[in-house]
Parts: C-alpha cells; sequence; structure tokens
C-alpha cells in the first residue's frame, strides 16, 4: 500500500519535475536561490486559497466568488488600516468580511438549495461591487509598515507567506486525512446521500467548507494587499479560474469524494512554475497562452490517463 | 431439436490478473428460453459483454457464428445489425425523453432528415402492443412505473429486429405480478420464434420458464440442463461448488423484550402532500425476532422504514425503544438510539463508492475510533478487520474502493458498516437485492446470528420465499396501511399475497 | 392631463431602459426626470430652445432645461478611469447638465457596446465614451449618430466612425513621448523590458508601437521583451521579477498602463535595484507619484483625463446647443511628470 501510493504521487510529479529541469537546463537562473524563492512566493498565494478550493471541491461543491472575497479582504483590510485602526483588528475585519461572504454563500447553497455555481457567481459580483463602492476605484495606499511586514518581510531570506501556506497545508492535509471532519467531508463529496443516512450531518460539513474557503480567500487578500503595500480594487480578479485549474491539475475530482492537499501543492507549484518558465524562458507574450493551455491538458491528461489505466484492470 | 442460432466457440477473456471466461463454448436455439445461471463473478455477464459487442473481438479468443456464419463484433452496432439485442440490468434510457423516443433512440435517423414524428410515434405503438402495455407513445419515461420502463426497453430491443434478445436480471426492480407479466410476454415472443438469454438470481423465475439451463461457475460452463431434468438442489450445488442443502438457514432462537414499537406511523406522499403513503402503521419487534415486513411495490415500505430513521420527514406517530418514547429527527439521532437500516438501492445512498472497504465500514462509527479529534488508523483497521473477516468480504484487502466489489460484497461491507453502529434493531430493506445465492445465503446466515445475539431485525423483502422462509413473523403492507400480520410458521405465498393485493379484505 | 400622463409613461420607459443596462451608477436627480424627458417629447426642434435658454445663462442650473449625457467607462474601477469621470462631472457641473456613468469592473468591449446601445434606447442627449477597439465601437458609434446623439470620444480615437468629436492624445503619441522620455533617462543605452496591460488591447498596442518608433534610430536602445500582467499587480510583481532574472542585461522597464511601473517599483525597492533600473510608467497614481519622488521610477507620462473628461463635456453642450465646434480632434496633450515636476505639475496644468 505505501510503496503504490509513492508510484501514485510520483507520476504526478512528473510533468513538473520535467519542466523545471527542461526550463533549468535552458535558463540556469530558474534554479538560483532568488528565483526559487520568488516562485515559492507567488506558489504560496495560489496555494492557501486553493487549500480551500480544494475542501469545497471535496465535498463536490463549487466557490466562484473567492476572487472577489480576495479583493473584498485586503479593502477592508485596508480601509480600515487607512483609517489608522490597529493593523490586527484591520486583519480580523478582512477576515470577517470574508467569512461573512462565506456564511452568505453556505447559506444559499445549503440551506437554499441554489446551485453552487448560480449562487457563489452572484456573490461575486457582490462582493467585487461592495469594493468598488468603498474604494471609488483607487487602492488603499499607503499602508503602515507594520503590516506591509505581514507580505514583505523574510525569515532566513524566505518571505512570510510561504511559511504561512506550509502552516495552512500542513494542517489542511492533516484534517483531511486525520480527522473525522476530513473523512466526512470525502464522503458527503463522494456520495451525499450515503453520507445522510451514515449519519453524518452533510449539512454542517458542506456550510463550514464554504466558510472555511471564504477566510482562506480573505487571508490571502490581506496578505496580497501586505505584499503590494496597498490594496487593490482589482485584486484576485480571475483567481477563481486559477485556483480551480491548479485544484484540478491535482488530481481533485470537480464531482468530488476524490483528491488530496498534497495534490493540490503540486497543481498549484504547476501553475506558477509555468508562468515563471515563460518569462525565462523567453516565450513571446503571444504565445504564453497556449503554452500554458497546452501544458495543463497535458498535466491532466496524464493524470487521466493513469486513472484509466488502473481502471482497465 | 430445432435449428441453431448462436454458437459461441471456445471463448476466453482474460483481465489484467484473471482469467474471467475459460474456454466456454454455448449454444442458443430457435424459439426457446435459455436461463444462464451462476453465482456473480462467474463470468455470465462477461459473457454476454462479448456477444452484444461490448467487449470488441480482438480483446478476447475464440469464435462466434450465428445462423452458421461466423461473425465478428467490433463494437455493439454491429451486434445489433447482426440481430443481437441486450436489455440491460439497470435501465439505461433517458427518463425525460418520451416513451417513442426512447424507442428509436439513435435511429430517429429511419424517420426522415426532419423527423416524421407521426410515423414515428406509430412504429413506436406497434412495438408497445408486442409487449402489451397501453402507454401513450409521447408519454414522459420517468412518469411511468420501473415495471413498464422495463417492458418498454423490451419494446425497444425488439424494435431492432433482433433474432436473439438477451436478459440481465430483468426482474430485478420488479414484484412478483410484474415478473409473472414480463415472462408471459416472454413465453409469447418465444412463440414468435425469438430466442431469450435471460441472466437471474431469481431461481424461481428460471426454473418456472426456462426450457434450458446452463450453470457457469469461475468463468467456465458446468453444466446444462434440459427442462425435463431441471433439478433444484443439484443445480445450485453446481453454482456455489458445493452442495448446500437449505436455501434458507433459519433457526429457531428465544425471542424476548419488546425494543422497539411504531405507534400510528403516518408519512406523506413525496408527489402529493395531501395523499399519505404511509398511514397509521403500528408495530413492534422484539430481541430474536426477524420481522418480516410484506406488500407489493408502492405499498409504503421503504418509505415507513425510511421515515422511522429520519431520513424523510413523517407526519405523525411515535417509537418507543425499549418502552421510552424516543425522537428522532435525522439518522444522527436513529444511529444514536441504537437503530441501523440497511437502505433499499445501496448504489444511491448505501455505500461511497470512492471510498475503500475500511473507510466505508466506519463512516457511520467515526467518534468510535476517533481520540483527541483525531481518526485512529490502528483502532480504525481493529475495528474494520473485525467485520471485514467475520462477514467474509471476498477482496484482496480492505483498502479496495467499493465501486469495484460485486454486489453481495459491496452489500456486506454495508452491512458491517451497520453492525458497527452496535445497533439494536436492525432494518434491512430488500437486503438479497441482486445478490448471488452463495452470499445471499451467507447474509442470511449472519441475519440469525444476529438474532441469536439478541439483536431485533426488520427486513423489507419482495421474495416471498425468503420473506416467508426467514420471518417469526411477518407485518403485510398494503396502500400504506397494516393489512395484516401472520405468524412465521404459518404464512405462504398465498396468504402475504392476499393480504398485500387487499384480495382477503 | 395628457402632458402628465405622458411624462410618467416616458420617465418609466427611460428607467427601464437603464435598468436593462445594469446602470452601475446612476447620479442623475430622479425627480426632474420625467419633466425633462417630456420636455424633449414634445419639443423636435429642441435645439433651437435650448440655444436660447444657453445663451441667457449658460452655467445656470435648475431653471428646468439641461441636457442628459452619458458616459459609458471601460473600466470603473479603475484610477485613470476614475480621473476621467470626475472630469466628466465637474464638466457636467459647470455645463450645467446631467451625466449618467455606466460602465463594468472588467474591460469588455461587448459590454462597452451594450452600455452604448442602452444610451441610445434611453435616448441620451449625448455620449462619451473611448473607443478601446474602434472596429468594434465604431458601428455602435454610428448608430448613436444616426439615432441623431452626438458622440464624443476621449482618450482613443476611432477616426473612421461618424464620431462628433475627440479629445486625446493619441496612444501613439503619448507612447512617442515616452520613448523620448527613455532615451533622455538612459542618455541613449538602455535595454528595455515592456509590462503591457492585457495581450491584444489596442491603447497598450498603439503606445509600444509609439515608444518603439521614438528609439528606432537610436543604436543603443533595444527592446528585450514585452510580458503581460492583465492590469493585476500581483501579477506585475511577478512578471518584473521573472524578468529581472530571465534578462541581468536589463537595465529600463517601460510599464504600458498604470499598473507596469508601480509593479516594477516595487519589485526594485525590494530588491534593493532603486535607481539602478530605469521604470518610467503612465498614469499619475498616488503610488506611482511616491515613487517618483524617492528616486524608483524615473517619471511617467500623464495624460490628462480630467481634461479630456471636461473638454467632452462642454463640446456635447455646445453641439446640443446648435453651436459650432470647428475642430474635432482636440489633442489634450501628455505632461511628463518626473522628480523635478512632481510637486507642481497639477498646477501647470490648470
Amino acid at each position: 500500500m505505501k510503496k503504490k501510493l509513492n508510484v501514485n504521487s510520483l507520476i504526478k510529479v512528473g510533468p513538473l519535475a520535467l519542466l523545471c529541469i527542461v526550463t533549468g537546463i535552458i535558463n540556469p537562473v530558474f534554479f538560483s536561490s532568488s528565483n526559487l524563492i520568488d516562485l515559492a512566493r507567488s506558489i504560496s498565494f495560489l496555494l492557501i486559497v486553493s487549500v480551500g478550493v480544494t475542501y469545497v471541491l471535496l465535498g463536490a461543491s463549487l466557490d466562484m466568488s473567492i476572487g472577489s472575497v480576495m479583493g473584498l479582504g485586503g479593502a477592508i483590510c485596508g480601509l480600515c488600516l487607512v483609517n489608522d485602526w490597529p493593523v490586527w483588528l484591520s486583519i480580523i475585519m478582512g477576515l470577517l468580511a470574508a467569512a461573512v461572504v462565506g456564511i452568505v454563500n453556505a447559506v444559499l447553497i445549503v440551506n437554499c438549495q441554489i446551485p453552487a455555481l448560480i449562487a457563489t457567481l452572484g456573490t461575486m459580483y457582490v462582493a467585487r461591487g461592495i469594493v468598488n463602492v468603498l474604494t471609488k476605484g483607487e487602492p488603499y495606499y499607503p499602508l503602515p509598515d507594520g503590516f506591509k511586514a505581514i507580505g514583505q518581510g523574510t525569515l532566513w531570506s524566505i518571505p512570510y507567506s510561504v511559511f504561512i501556506a506550509l502552516f495552512i497545508v500542513i494542517i489542511g492535509h492533516f484534517v483531511i486525512k486525520k480527522t473525522p471532519y476530513g473523512r466526512s467531508l470525502m464522503a458527503v463529496g463522494g456520495n451525499r446521500e450515503a453520507s445522510r443516512v451514515s449519519g453524518i450531518n452533510v449539512k454542517k460539513i458542506l456550510f463550514s467548507s464554504h466558510v472555511l474557503v471564504s477566510l482562506l480567500a480573505g487571508f490571502v487578500g490581506i496578505i496580497m494587499a501586505a505584499r503590494l503595500s496597498s490594496a487593490q480594487p482589482n485584486a484576485g480578479e480571475g483567481w477563481e479560474m486559477t485556483a480551480v485549474a491548479a485544484v484540478i491539475i491535482g488530481g481533485t475530482s470537480m464531482y468530488g469524494g476524490y483528491g488530496s492537499v498534497i495534490g493540490t501543492i503540486l497543481g498549484c507549484a504547476l501553475m506558477e512554475t509555468i508562468s515563471n518558465a515563460m518569462v525565462l524562458l523567453h516565450v513571446s507574450v503571444y504565445w504564453q497562452k497556449i503554452t500554458i493551455g497546452v501544458i495543463m491538458v497535458a498535466a491532466v491528461g496524464m493524470d487521466t490517463f493513469r486513472l484509466k489505466k488502473i481502471a482497465a484492470r | 431439436m430445432a435449428e441453431t442460432v448462436l454458437k459461441m466457440k471456445h471463448i476466453t477473456k482474460a483481465f489484467p490478473g484473471v482469467k474471467a471466461l475459460n474456454d466456454v463454448c454455448l449454444e442458443a436455439y430457435k424459439g426457446e428460453i435459455l436461463s444462464i445461471v451462476g453465482e456473480n463473478g462467474a463470468g455470465k455477464s462477461t459473457l454476454m459483454k462479448i456477444l452484444s459487442g461490448s467487449y470488441a473481438c480482438d480483446s478476447y479468443q475464440g469464435e462466434i457464428e450465428i445462423n452458421g456464419k461466423k461473425v465478428q463484433f467490433k463494437n455493439t452496432r454491429q451486434s445489433e445489425e447482426a440481430g443481437i439485442a441486450m436489455i440491460y440490468q439497470e435501465l439505461n434510457m433517458h427518463l425525460d425523453l418520451n416513451v417513442a423516443e426512447n424507442l428509436f433512440l439513435g435511429r430517429w435517423g429511419q424517420f426522415g432528415k426532419n423527423i416524421q414524428w407521426n410515423k414515428l410515434h406509430k412504429a413506436a405503438e406497434s412495438y408497445l402492443e408486442m409487449v402489451q402495455l397501453d402507454v401513450d407513445a409521447t408519454e414522459i419515461l420517468r412518469n411511468l412505473s420501473a415495471s413498464k420502463q422495463q417492458l418498454i426497453s423490451i419494446a425497444r430491443a425488439l424494435s431492432s429486429n433482433p433474432q436473439i434478445l438477451i436478459l440481465d436480471e430483468p426482474t430485478a426492480s420488479l414484484t412478483e405480478t410484474e415478473s409473472k407479466r414480463l415472462f408471459e410476454i416472454m413465453l409469447q415472443l418465444k412463440e414468435k420464434g425469438y430466442t431469450c438469454v435471460l441472466i437471474s438470481h431469481k431461481l424461481d423465475e428460471v426454473f418456472a420458464y426456462s426450457d434450458r439451463i446452463v450453470v457457469m461457475r469461475d468463468g467456465c460452463v458446468i453444466n446444462s440442463h434440459e427442462r425435463s431434468e431441471f433439478d433444484q438442489g443439484l443445480i445450485i450445488s453446481e453454482m456455489v461448488g458445493r452442495k448446500m442443502d437449505n436455501l434458507y438457514p433459519k433457526e429457531e432462537v428465544p425471542i424476548k423484550d419488546e425494543i422497539m414499537r411504531i405507534e400510528n406511523f403516518s408519512v406523506p406522499h413525496p408527489q402529493n402532500a395531501r395523499k399519505k403513503i404511509v398511514e397509521d402503521v403500528s408495530f413492534q419487534v422484539r430481541q430474536g425476532e426477524i420481522l418480516g415486513i410484506g406488500g407489493l411495490v408502492g405499498a409504503g415500505r421503504s418509505e415507513l422504514v425510511n421515515a422511522i430513521f429520519g431520513i424523510i420527514e413523517k407526519q405523525s406517530g411515535n417509537i418507543y425503544m425499549q418502552g421510552q418514547k424516543v425522537c428522532i429527527r435525522n439518522p444522527e439521532e436513529a444511529i444514536r438510539k441504537g437503530i441501523a437500516l440497511v437502505t433499499e438501492d445501496r448504489k444511491v445512498d448505501g455505500f461511497v463508492g470512492g471510498m475503500s472497504i475500511e473507510q466505508n465500514i466506519t463512516l457511520a462509527s467515526l467518534k468510535a475510533i476517533t481520540e483527541y479529534g483525531m481518526i485512529k488508523a490502528l483502532k480504525e483497521k481493529k475495528a474494520a478487520l473485525r467485520y471485514f473477516e467475520e462477514l467474509k468480504v471476498k477482496a484482496p484487502d480492505m483498502d479496495v474502493h467499493l465501486n469495484t466489489l460485486s454486489g453481495g460484497n459491496q452489500q456486506k461491507v454495508v452491512l458491517s458498516k451497520w453492525l458497527m453502529t452496535n445497533p439494536k434493531v436492525l432494518i434491512l430493506d430488500e437486503p438479497t437485492r441482486g445478490i448471488d445465492v452463495g452470499t445471499k445465503y451467507e447474509i442470511y446466515k449472519i441475519m440469525v446470528d444476529l438474532a441469536r445475539q439478541g439483536m431485533a431485525i426488520i427486513m423489507i423483502s419482495s421474495e416471498l420465499p425468503e420473506l416467508i422462509s426467514m420471518s417469526d413473523r411477518i407485518v403485510v403492507l398494503s396502500g400504506g396501511k397494516v393489512a395484516g400480520e401472520i405468524p412465521g410458521k404459518e404464512a405462504t405465498q398465498e396468504k402475504v399475497m392476499e393480504l398485500a393485493t387487499g384480495m382477503a379484505m | 392631463m395628457m402632458k402628465k400622463t405622458l411624462a410618467i409613461l416616458l420617465s418609466m420607459c427611460m428607467s427601464a431602459a437603464l435598468l436593462c443596462g445594469c446602470g452601475d451608477k446612476v447620479q442623475e436627480p430622479a425627480a426632474s426626470n420625467g419633466e425633462e424627458a417630456s420636455a424633449n417629447q414634445e419639443t423636435p426642434a429642441e435645439p433651437e430652445e435650448g440655444e436660447i435658454e444657453t445663451e441667457q445663462e449658460e452655467t445656470s442650473k435648475g431653471d428646468g432645461e439641461s441636457y442628459n449625457f452619458t458616459f459609458v467607462s471601460p473600466l470603473v474601477s479603475h484610477e485613470y478611469w476614475i480621473a476621467v469621470e470626475n472630469g466628466i462631472q465637474s464638466g457636467a457641473d459647470e455645463q450645467g447638465v446631467n451625466v449618467n456613468v455606466l460602465g463594468d469592473t472588467k474591460v469588455d468591449v461587448d459590454v462597452m457596446v451594450k452600455y452604448i446601445d442602452t444610451a441610445i434606447a434611453a435616448q441620451a442627449d449625448g455620449i462619451v465614451t473611448m473607443a478601446l477597439s474602434p472596429a468594434a465601437i465604431g458601428p455602435a458609434i454610428d448608430r448613436a449618430t444616426a439615432a441623431g446623439i452626438p458622440v464624443v470620444l476621449v482618450d482613443t480615437d476611432a477616426p473612421d466612425s461618424t464620431r462628433a468629436a475627440y479629445v486625446g492624445t493619441s496612444n501613439y503619441d503619448a507612447g512617442f513621448e515616452a520613448g523620448t522620455a527613455m532615451i533622455e533617462a538612459t542618455g541613449g543605452n538602455a535595454k528595455i523590458g515592456i509590462i503591457r496591460g492585457t495581450v491584444g488591447q489596442e491603447t497598450d498596442n498603439d503606445r509600444i508601437k509609439g515608444f518603439e518608433d521614438a528609439i528606432a534610430n537610436e543604436a543603443g536602445m533595444e527592446i528585450l521583451t514585452v510580458e503581460a500582467c492583465n492590469s493585476d499587480m500581483l501579477t506585475g510583481t511577478q512578471k518584473a521579477q521573472d524578468m529581472l532574472k530571465a534578462y541581468p542585461e536589463m537595465n529600463a522597464i517601460f510599464g504600458s498602463e498604470g499598473t507596469g511601473a508601480v509593479a516594477a517599483g516595487k519589485v526594485l525597492e525590494e530588491q534593493g535595484l532603486s535607481g539602478a533600473i530605469t521604470v518610467i510608467g503612465f498614469d499619475d497614481t498616488a503610488e506611482c507619484l511616491d515613487y517618483i519622488r524617492s528616486g524608483v521610477v524615473w517619471g511617467t507620462i500623464v495624460q490628462k483625463p480630467d481634461f479630456m473628461g471636461r473638454k467632452a463635456i462642454e463640446i456635447l453642450t455646445r453641439i446640443n446647443n446648435g453651436e459650432e465646434i470647428g475642430e474635432t480632434v482636440i489633442d489634450s496633450g501628455v505632461t511628463l511628470v518626473t522628480k523635478d515636476n512632481v510637486e507642481t505639475y497639477k498646477e501647470d496644468a490648470e
């Protein structure tokens, strides 16, 4: 069993490793410590929110509002900061705003039974709208140094956000693999009715996963603002797609019940590495999107092919 | 001897690691009903998939001849053109299309480029007549009962003008009367010269209607019996590979105190709020007792137990556990009160297909294996292993996903899950549906063992021999109401049917 | 009686039309709505009447006669377009007219066309917008003109359309200015990385084209790469980081829209490269000005959004009053903001 697992995850690392090696050979700068640190930072932002997306997808639900929630979390936090609120309180306010959107999503989906895609598309517009009303399109700037340190500070020259992402990944992985909550979430995603009949509180599980993803999205929005020294009104736009893509590339099923946080790390790493490699390999900006698309399909295709082979047994 | 329509010669098909079929030879004659029996995994379905072209001709060894001509099927379409029609176990029709559209699905082209609906409906009606089905060709399939849908799938098979009809468990979701009607139609088709190949676990049907029975076991054909020489005991022992004295290992165990009492239960009809699907039902069940619940499909049996378990909402009624009135609003509370329910359709709400055997067994008792908020892997393994071994689940190990198991083994895992919750009352809704004889026997054995340990068991069954043989007492529902109660020893199929159809009243 | 009913009906139609277009911002006093609408309806020869009125007191408000203009913004949440909008608002205050603002939070030419059609349906007295893609916006402009609604373009022109006037600096010229500034800042020796907004956006295309032409004759100037940041700040910083790695010889960065230079500035400051790499950008966001003050960004090209907006409203008012507008292409000019004039350029422009 242990052996089988290792082989599987090795195969998943394949496309990523290949990309790294090819890029590294063509442009050795890829493996320079400063590039790897930059890369790690990019990955960490995407990873934090993708852990939440993994949870939502595992429960066979969906959240399209995370990009807007990132913007909202950053904007509310920024609004508090420019009004000279203490840093810790501003962060809590940002997280609270994100949590509110998460709760609204959860109520719409779990209690009102509105399809997740529609409900979260709705909140996506509303959340972004609130950001625009608040900011009137201008970033909140300047932000205090104490706050900026969260996004810009480093420990052993590694950005804090990398440690934060690692922490969240470990907790996220642990909860799924080791706790009754994680097990229940997998079961709910795998077969909602069977889980309910087995005495699992399906509503509670789905509700919490939606609040969780919003909280994580809001949190990324906040450290993103810290990183950029300003809360940008359009922060996070389009991230919902990137995050969902990363999670699915990481092997989590769109239909729920199957996947892992470890896979999500690989997915996020692949997405960000592609984007980094494109520049280092001097690929023309006009070709980048095609290349990204091809690599994404190839990565998922390899995995699907592998699963099919297993299923054909 | 009638002319040979079909000859399958020396068919061998291997999957990685398993030989699913080993040198199988099979013949079928014009105008006969040929039954193929065997336990799950004996190779019946694989053989039929080869015949229907689901497995392409290059994926196995051996030859197929139809009317003496050698044929090779690359896909199902070629098989269909050669005159073979397959009626699947699971209905594979579009529930939201109408009857006529379903009948000619994929073949609408024959009714003109712009489909001439009138012609299509006319043609549909002629096939509906063949299966004696009186429904409108424009009726949406979803609105029809399971038995009517089944007949429509036969009509669809007939519409491709076949010589050979293959029916895989056609009566799995039908009641006794509906099944009877289906077989009457099969007999008529046989008279018209169609060859019917029947695969069924319900041996009483097989014995009643077949002209010939072929027994398969472990990928081989064991024997072939003509109607004149049918011997139930012999055929069963050939199927399971050992001698079986009794299909139903019922034993007398002491019946003790009342453990659960249901009083005045009413459940609203899911489609019509003003109607009740269960009305004013009361009964009680005691330690060590196996209580059978009989009745026709639609009598409200499943709805009754689902409402007891808190899966659906009840309108009124009380539950008493050991004399104490309890309130059950959802399955979580039911489990806590010591009730377990093996649901009717295990694929829908019985198990999580993408999870392992171990995880499925522990799913309803996560609290028991959790310490300090964490699932203890060792504890989980130990707990699951106990049931895995006790119930003899056939799988290489407990990490195997439920999707890959046979129906019987899936049912054992579902049963394991509920046993792990330590229930006082175990409710089984059609516990042996779609399960092979050997595993059925094992499940009966488990039921008896549990009863001996003092568990109260409630079993819903549409298979009358099973219901009568296993129950200490039978409550028969009809139209949502209790039609009567029969002590197990006095029960006969006729008595149960009389109550179920309301003829005794 | 008739008149009143008609007024109510019309005002209902108008608000319905506005709602259809999901007007993000409707900044119009609702009370006067019906009155004006009926006035418009009943007096087809309205321009003459308007002329008389405005001749009497052009800037006076609340005398029952004012025009309803619509501004279709390509991006309501962006600082630059907010500056245009502010210009339009102050123009509206000066002229005593009303302005509706329609626009989305994403740049989408289809949405812009839809909003222009909404304005046509609502029988606006004039439309201010920008030709994000002349090929797509052009026909919408022609539809408006055909409906008797004058269209004034700001920022980006669609010269082949029937637009009444254009106020702005061509993006090509602005890009050319940036190129000239880059030569000045680097002494004619630069290996340049460009950060643009979205791939395929004509504004960017034209500015980069102008920039390229400006440096074409300088032997020491070379463009190493063009990367897109999708106007997202975080993506911008990541692209800037990656470019610094991929092209160690790079010593200048040109940001062809509002995000690029600021994003580059953040990265350079972080890596202690302030001043070592010459950064020239577009637009005068607060952050960009701060970077100019601290020497991280060398300079920025400022198109005059405020002026564009004010001028556009002035032109529309004059057209509606039946006045001659003379020149139909008005060069709003650009300002190069550097450390030298960062504190004063705004007053200079006044």
